[in-house]
C-alpha cells in the first residue's frame, strides 16, 4: 500500500492511501495519523490547522452564509433538465 | 509426456492467458493466438481485479488535519477520466452534517450498476448530485453542498455552504472508467 501526505502552504492538508501527492512510510503516516487524532478542541467559531511542523495552530473559521445557495426543488430539477 | 499432449498444454495455456487478458478489460479478438499476447497485454490499462468490463479502477483514501471547505483534488492516477466514483466517509456522523459524500455512475453494466448519479444515507448525511460533461453539482431540495469535477487525472471536490471535508474523519474513495456492456 501506498501512503501519502498532501502539504500546502505550509500546512499537512491531509493524510491517506492511493496515488498523489508526496509518498511517505507507513511508520510516518500512523505517527500523523495519531497526531490527527489528537487534535484540540476549539471553541465555537475557531478550528485548529495543522502545520507541516506538525504543530497545531488556532484560527478563525470564516463565517459562511449559505441563505443564497439554497434553491427550490422546481430550481433543482431545472438544474437538472438543463444538465441532461 | 507425448508431444501431442505438450501442445494441447500449451494451447490450454494460451487460451487461458488470452480469456484473463479479456478479463481485465481488453477486447479480444477471436483469432487472437500467442503472437498477440504482448500487444495485447500492453493495452491492459487497470491494476488488474476479476470484475468483467472494469477498464481501469482505482481507490485511496485520505483523512483531512482541519475542516476542508475549498477545493480538494484527489489524485485518482487513472490516467482515463472516471466515468463513475464514489467518495464516502468511515463512521457514523450527525445526520445533520453536510460531510461531502458522493457516489456518481454515468456508465451502465450489465448486473452490476445503472446509470445513477447521488447519493445515500447510510449512518451519515449525503446529498443528491446531477451530472453534466463528466462535472457533478450537487444539492438535496434546497441544501446547497458541493461542486465535483472529474478529469484523467483527480476528482477535484469543491465544497459549497456548509458542506465540509471534516478534520480527523477518514474517507473512502474508488474510481474507475468502464465500457457500457449493455
Amino acid at each position: 500500500m501506498r501512503y501519502y501526505k498532501k502539504l500546502k502552504d505550509g500546512y499537512l492538508l491531509a493524510i491517506g492511501t492511493g496515488p498523489g501527492s508526496e509518498e511517505i512510510t507507513a511508520e510516518e503516516y500512523e505517527n500523523i495519523l495519531t497526531i490527527i487524532r489528537s487534535r484540540p478542541t476549539a471553541e465555537a467559531g475557531y478550528g485548529y490547522r495543522l502545520k507541516a511542523d506538525m504543530t497545531w495552530e488556532l484560527y478563525e473559521v470564516p463565517v459562511v452564509d449559505d441563505s443564497e445557495n439554497y434553491i427550490t426543488g422546481d430550481e433543482f430539477m431545472s438544474m437538472v433538465e438543463e444538465a441532461m | 509426456m507425448s508431444i501431442q499432449a505438450q501442445i494441447d498444454r500449451i494451447k490450454n495455456n494460451v487460451t487461458r492467458s488470452l480469456a484473463k487478458v479479456a478479463e481485465k478489460g481488453v477486447t479480444v479478438p477471436a483469432d487472437a493466438n500467442s503472437d498477440d499476447l504482448e500487444g495485447l497485454i500492453d493495452a491492459i490499462t487497470g491494476g488488474g481485479g476479476s470484475l468483467t468490463g472494469i477498464a481501469a479502477i482505482s481507490s485511496g483514501t485520505f483523512t483531512p488535519t482541519a475542516d476542508i471547505d475549498s477545493k480538494y483534488v484527489i489524485n485518482h492516477g487513472l490516467d482515463v477520466t472516471p466515468n463513475f466514483y464514489q467518495i464516502y466517509a468511515l463512521g457514523a456522523f450527525d445526520a445533520a452534517e453536510n460531510i461531502g459524500c458522493v457516489y456518481h455512475c454515468d456508465c451502465t453494466i450489465k448486473n452490476f450498476i445503472g446509470t445513477s448519479t447521488g447519493a445515500t444515507k447510510q449512518g451519515y448525511k449525503t446529498y443528491i448530485y446531477v451530472t453534466s460533461s463528466g462535472s457533478v453539482s450537487s444539492s438535496v431540495g434546497s441544501i446547497p453542498t458541493a461542486t465535483t469535477y472529474i478529469t484523467k487525472t483527480a476528482i477535484n471536490f469543491v465544497p459549497a455552504g456548509m458542506c465540509k471535508l471534516k478534520a480527523g474523519t477518514t474517507y473512502v474513495w474508488v474510481a474507475g472508467y468502464v465500457d457500457d456492456l449493455n
